[in-house]
């Protein structure tokens, strides 16, 4: 009997392998990765060989023409080597043919340009030949880093594509004995583990992923996908040192302390940071290419080049020379809130500057606006030398108020004053430190005169004399002042009937407008009306009315939430659609 | 030990003499403030050729440039120079800085440093040398010394000696293109080539004055040009390439076009670039399978080759960049750059019968008449029974219904012919072969929904910019993707429906079609009095395919010719059934406009309660000469009267 059984297995094992294999179809798929496998090893001498593998098929031309053709291996010679283990085409019918000689080149990668320090590092680009529809690549290549180059053995991989993945392997193997800490947000997947040859190996397998189209106003600090995260570093001091770079440049001090000299402890700092950040070119290079470590910043100075960290250790020593206390923070994803994740991988340094009441948080490659701005929400801020650690969790309500009375004359021209009130990040309290002059909205602010000011308040007022009309057959068409700032400036312009991944905003919104219109004699409003809509992301209220001789208009749009996920986004857009209808944004007024 | 000091005494001192000159004109070279939009500035910019019989050259360059701005200093932080190892040698011999405080460093040729440089869809081997400057400040500057032997391309191998991959691909000759213009100040520029007696040279200074010098030597002639004082050219927006209409001079020993031809036609068949393999035949008659005439044969031909291979330039080594890939390695690769694609399509066209040939050409600027090397692009030409060559581009027109891309047209070519061939220049193409028709029919109801379809169909290059809403996507964004067409203007409207036909990628079966079924909540103002809106066809809806609507009207007048696209002629009609009968309040007022540039028409009626519109549009060339630019400025204005002004409509009582 046991052995009918294991014959009858063994049959239907047989009649199994047999089964020719149902090809899946992808209708909105340019193509499928058949399978991918990424193999992080942790050799026992310290070195780490990275690999990767995978089988993609191109299905739809533009596949083929325009975004899969290349594998790009970046890597820096001075201790990484490079090994391509196979690359080659099966093409439609089944021909199998092998990338050429020339099908592989060495360039220089292009955030490289114009840099001598950084000029080693490479891009390995393998040209896929022989592609067409239905063609599968097939590619296997691996990176051995040297020992003692990078702190640890550490990875983020974010599980999801621009095309279909119906196999998707994540592999860790470090020597027996070494911890390994991980996490895997957004999926339930375990890692299978195994023992072999000394090595505790560790799988995460993955199967049928669809395919991920970035879609505008996504944020990282929020995925969506799953995303691994692991790290055989035990010890965050330690990490933290190894990012850590000190000196200081006297002649990037000399030459800014001539500039700064007439200005106020503030504004010293914000001119540093505009000569770095503006003055001194950025090399956008991956820290894992300089094994994370930044050049002394005379020789950022004098090379008038660096990378983020580089620009933001010169930053933090010329305003340490300055007299304030500067340190070097990073910032990174809230969700990797564990000393024993590679947050490292995920950091973006900044520079924090204390000045006595005010903390100033600056980056080195731009001149951020105000704080909470560039902090963002959901992040930590941490800083490499010390214990300061900050999460940034919701932001309040970024708020536009603008009030004004008018008057309208025959000839379509306006004039009248307007007060506005900006609070939290629309206020862009860095640039009005450095110079008052910078209010915003300068269109409505033409002749603007700062009434309050604080980090998280500003109020201007404003006379208004524009021609913000056009005369039609005796109709009057005017349009309606409206602020740059928050919802014109952070949410997408168009907005699809379909969404799929939430829509991530800065901060909520709270913007309103209430004009008061004085009517030349004998005039009318054509389209006085009162549209409002409220529902559980927010409120749209709209209404034009006329009484006697004076319009009044008020306009007021409130987003709850930071955060609009699919179910939401049809409220959310049905806010924006109508806050957006352009006849909402005009008025029409007869005159005769 | 003697020999060793006295160059290098000389050295000292000639670098000594001329490092006060270099000061005194720096310092008076002038400032940001005379130049205050220019970066930096070049006080002096000198090159100095020396030709051999070979047609190897060796080139000196000797550049002042002075830093005007931080924007100036930040760009220079580095000195870079582009090179082909396979043709040209490049040294940067010296750079000298002269910083405003009076320091002077000198870096030599020890501290260049060569590398591979980066790249995109052209892995050819291309290199860079750098020199780090570092942190300059506004005032200071610096001069470079760089020599240089060889040419931008090299063909084959023609000899064994050292120097011999730096003779350019037409031995024996010396071609060059000199600016004379600049975007930046530019003190003094001089320009001298010495060439050997025996060539035939000719020369032309184009688009203005330059002083010109020659001396006639026992072996060699002497040639010098200059120019001072060069001010930043001054652009206009839409204009074509500032070559064409800036000073330059173009000097060549090459007698004509005819050379040029025959020298083409013959490198590339010497090398076999378009032998044939039993495979490539083999594909030639699967793909002719059913073929109905000779037009169709060459169309499915041409189109194979435009769809099927990918743009991507992989080095052939020596000879790489005039000499077109064998057939049989592109086929092999299925990539190439245009010429390889060009190739291809002369090998299969032969080898399904046809006489073909490949052909040089500019895309983007004009070729002028002295025969330097003023190409940037290849095509392929073919002889049908009418006994013409007709123009093929395969790198041009994948997924656009066309055989020669209309976006080439006023363009110039040379076919490589054994007989030679003069330059060549391609038609006009009718507007018509690149219509876009557009078409509404909407019902307006009293709360000022619109609801209805739109209809648009176009051809040519027309059908080919709606269709890269499709072919240039992501397939699973293409719904969305004609959806964002509406919102763009409409952000309330709501795609009932959408049609784009079967397949966009089967583009040969048909012109592009697309319907949209909408409705637009608010579109309208609608009182008891009054019906206020702008009709939804004329409101620039798919205005990807009418790009000349974002043209910059400011100008009354061009000094320069000016460019679009392509020619098109537009078609739109819009018909919206209103709530209630109702007369013209006011309506937008086009004029009739009709020119050598453009011409534009418009009607609107108003018949009970159905109103019409129509416009009828035509952009007549692809470049454009400044008397064209007041019926092109006038019918664009005109179109965009619709786009921007409403119908204002008195409801009848």
């Amino acid at each position: 009997m046991k052995l009918q059984i294991i014959y009858c297995l063994l049959i239907l094992l047989f009649l199994t392998s047999c089964t020719p294999k149902i090809e899946k179809n992808y209708p909105e798929a340019d193509a499928v990765y058949l399978k991918r496998v990424k193999t992080y090893h942790l050799n026992t001498d310290g070195s780490i060989t990275t690999s990767e593998e995978k089988q993609q098929k191109l299905l739809t031309y533009r596949a083929f023409q325009s975004l899969f053709g290349d594998t790009h291996i970046f890597f820096n010679p001075d201790f990484q080597t490079v090994d391509v283990k196979s690359a080659f085409t099966i093409m439609a019918d089944g021909k199998k043919v092998e990338v050429p000689e020339n099908g592989i080149n060495d360039i220089l990668p292009g955030w490289c340009a114009g840099s001598e320090a950084y000029n080693r590092l490479r891009e390995k680009v393998i040209t896929h030949t022989a592609l067409e529809r239905n063609a599968v690549i097939n590619c296997a290549w691996s990176v051995n880093t040297a020992k003692g180059i990078v702190p640890c053995l550490a990875g983020t991989e974010t599980i999801s594509s621009d095309c279909p993945v119906e196999n998707y392997a994540v592999v860790v193997e470090v020597p027996e004995g070494v911890t390994l800490n991980y996490q895997l947000i957004n999926s339930a997947v375990q890692p299978e583990t195994k023992q072999k040859d000394g090595f505790k190996i560790y799988t995460w397998q993955f199967t049928d992923i669809p395919q991920h189209l970035a879609e505008n106003n996504e944020t990282v600090n929020l995925p969506t996908v799953p995303v691994l995260l692991f790290s055989t570093q035990n010890d965050e001091a330690s990490i933290l040192k190894w990012l850590s770079t000190d000196g200081v440049s006297d002649e990037a001090v000399a030459s800014i302390k001539k500039e700064t000299q007439s200005l106020t402890p503030a504004q010293k700092v914000l001119k540093a940071q505009e000569i770095i950040a503006n003055e001194v070119n950025t090399l956008f290079i991956p820290a894992p290419l300089t094994a994370f470590k930044s050049r002394a910043p005379r020789e950022v100075w004098l090379s008038n080049s660096g990378t983020p960290f580089e620009k933001c250790n010169l930053l933090a020593s010329v305003i340490r020379s300055q007299g304030a206390n500067a340190e070097v923070c990073i910032k990174y994803p809230a969700y990797c809130n564990d000393e024993q994740l590679p947050f490292h991988l995920l950091a973006e340094p900044l520079v924090k500057v204390n000045l006595g009441r005010d903390t100033l948080y600056l980056s080195a490659t731009h001149q951020n606006r105000n704080a909470s701005e560039f902090l963002g929400a959901q992040t930590i801020i941490r800083s490499l030398s010390s214990n300061f650690k900050q999460i940034n969790s919701l932001r309040p309500s970024d708020l536009v108020k603008i009030t004004g009375e008018m008057k309208l004359s025959r000839n379509e021209k306006i004039n009248g004053k307007i007060s506005s009130e900006y609070s939290n990040s629309s206020v862009p309290w860095y640039s009005l430190l450095a110079n008052q002059a910078n209010v915003p909205d300068k269109q409505i602010n033409s002749k603007a005169k700062i009434e309050e000011l604080s980090e998280h308040k500003l109020v201007v007022s404003s006379v208004i004399d524009a021609s913000l009309s056009t005369e039609r057959g005796g109709y009057l068409f005017v349009t309606i002042p409206e602020s740059h700032e928050v919802s014109a400036s952070i949410i997408p312009s168009v907005l699809s009937s379909e969404r799929i991944n939430p829509v991530a905003l800065p901060c909520p919104i709270n913007e309103s407008y209430h004009f008061q219109l004085q009517l030349p004699e004998n005039s009318s409003l054509v389209n006085s009306l009162s549209e409002e809509i409220s529902n559980s992301i927010g409120t749209v209220k709209i209404s034009f009315s006329q009484k006697e001789d004076k319009i009044t208009i008020d306009k007021h749009l409130t987003i709850n939430n930071q955060s609009i996920n699919p179910k939401e986004y049809t409220q959310f857009k049905q806010l924006m659609d109508k806050w957006r209808t352009p006849q909402f944004k005009e008025l029409v007024i007869c005159t005769k | 030990m003697r020999k060793i000091i006295i160059p290098i005494l000389c050295i000292y001192a000639s670098l000594h003499a001329f490092a006060q000159p270099a000061r005194k004109r720096i310092e008076t070279a002038g400032t940001a403030t005379q130049f205050p939009h220019s970066a930096y500035m070049v006080i002096f910019d000198s090159t100095k050729v020396d030709m051999a019989e070979s047609g190897l050259s060796y080139y000196n360059e000797h550049k002042l440039v002075k830093i005007l701005s931080t924007a100036g200093a930040k760009q220079f932080a580095t000195y870079r120079y582009d090179y082909d190892p396979l043709s040209a040698y490049v040294q940067l011999k010296k750079l000298v800085i002269y910083y405003a405080n009076g320091l002077t460093k000198e870096l030599n040729a020890g501290n260049e440093i060569d590398y591979p440089a980066p790249g995109n869809v052209i892995l050819w081997g291309a290199r860079q040398k750098m020199i780090e400057l570092g942190r300059l400040e506004p005032g200071d500057a610096f001069e470079v010394f760089v020599s240089k032997k060889g040419f931008t391309y090299a063909l084959l191998d023609q000899g064994t000696d050292e120097d011999s991959k730096y003779i350019p691909p037409m031995r024996g000759h010396f071609y060059d293109i000199v600016p004379f213009w600049s975007d930046v100040p530019v003190n003094e520029k001089v320009y001298e080539v010495t060439i050997p007696n025996t060539k035939q040279v000719q020369y032309k200074i184009y688009n203005g004055k330059v002083s010109e010098q020659k001396k006639v030597g026992s072996d060699k002639t002497w040639y010098s040009f200059s120019l001072k004082k060069i001010t930043p050219f001054t652009t206009e927006p839409n204009m074509v390439a500032a070559s064409d209409v800036a000073p330059k001079l173009l000097i060549s020993t090459s007698p004509d076009w005819f050379a040029k031809s025959k020298w083409f036609y013959k490198v590339n068949e010497d090398y076999g670039s378009f032998e044939s393999t039993p495979e490539i035949d083999r594909k030639v008659k699967e793909i002719l399978k059913g073929a109905k005439s000779e037009i169709d044969s060459v169309g499915k031909l041409t189109h194979w080759v435009a769809d099927e291979f990918r743009y991507f330039g992989l080095s052939m080594g020596k000879g790489e960049g005039y000499t077109l890939h064998k057939a049989s390695m592109t086929y092999l690769d299925r990539c190439g750059v245009c010429k390889d694609k060009a190739g291809m399509l002369v090998s299969m066209l032969r080898s399904a019968g046809f006489e073909a040939y490949a052909a040089m050409t500019m895309a983007g600027s004009r070729i002028d008449l002295i025969p330097a090397d003023q190409f940037n692009h290849s095509v392929t030409v073919v002889k049908l029974s009418d006994g013409k060559l007709h123009l093929l581009d395969p790198t041009w027109v994948p997924f656009v219904r066309e055989l020669w891309s209309s976006a080439e047209q006023q363009q110039n070519y040379l076919p490589g012919l054994p007989q030679g061939s003069d330059l060549l220049e391609t038609p006009i193409s009718d507007p018509e072969n690149h219509y876009v028709k557009i078409s509404a029919s909407s019902k307006l109801a009293a709360n000022g929904t619109l609801s209805g379809e739109i209809h648009i169909t176009a051809e040519g290059q027309s059908d080919a910019a709606l269709r890269r809403l499709f072919t240039g996507s992501y397939k699973a964004l293409w719904t969305k993707n004609v959806e964002n067409e509406l919102l763009k203007i409409y952000p309330q409207g709501k795609v009932v429906s959408s049609f784009w036909g079967n397949d966009p990628y089967n583009y040969q079966s048909g012109p592009i079609e697309l319907r949209i079924n909408y409705e637009i909540p608010d579109f309208a103002t609608v009182t008891s009095n009054e019906v206020i809106f702008r009709p939804l066809a004329s409101s620039g809806i798919f205005d990807g395919a009418m790009r000349y609507l974002n043209f910059d009207l400011s100008l009354a007048e061009r000094k320069f010719p000016f460019k679009d696209g392509c020619s098109r002629s537009i078609e739109i009609t819009d018909k919206t059934v209103l709530p209630a009968r109702a007369v013209f309040a006011w309506k937008p007022e086009p004029s009739q406009v009709s020119g050598t540039g453009a011409q534009f028409a418009s009607s609107c009626s108003l018949s009970g309660n159905k109103l019409t519109v129509q416009e009828k549009a035509s952009f007549k060339k692809r470049v454009y000469t400044p008397e064209d630019w007041p019926s092109f400025r006038e019918s664009v204005k005109m179109q965009k009267m619709f786009i921007e002004n409403p119908f204002i409509l008195k409801i009848e009582k």
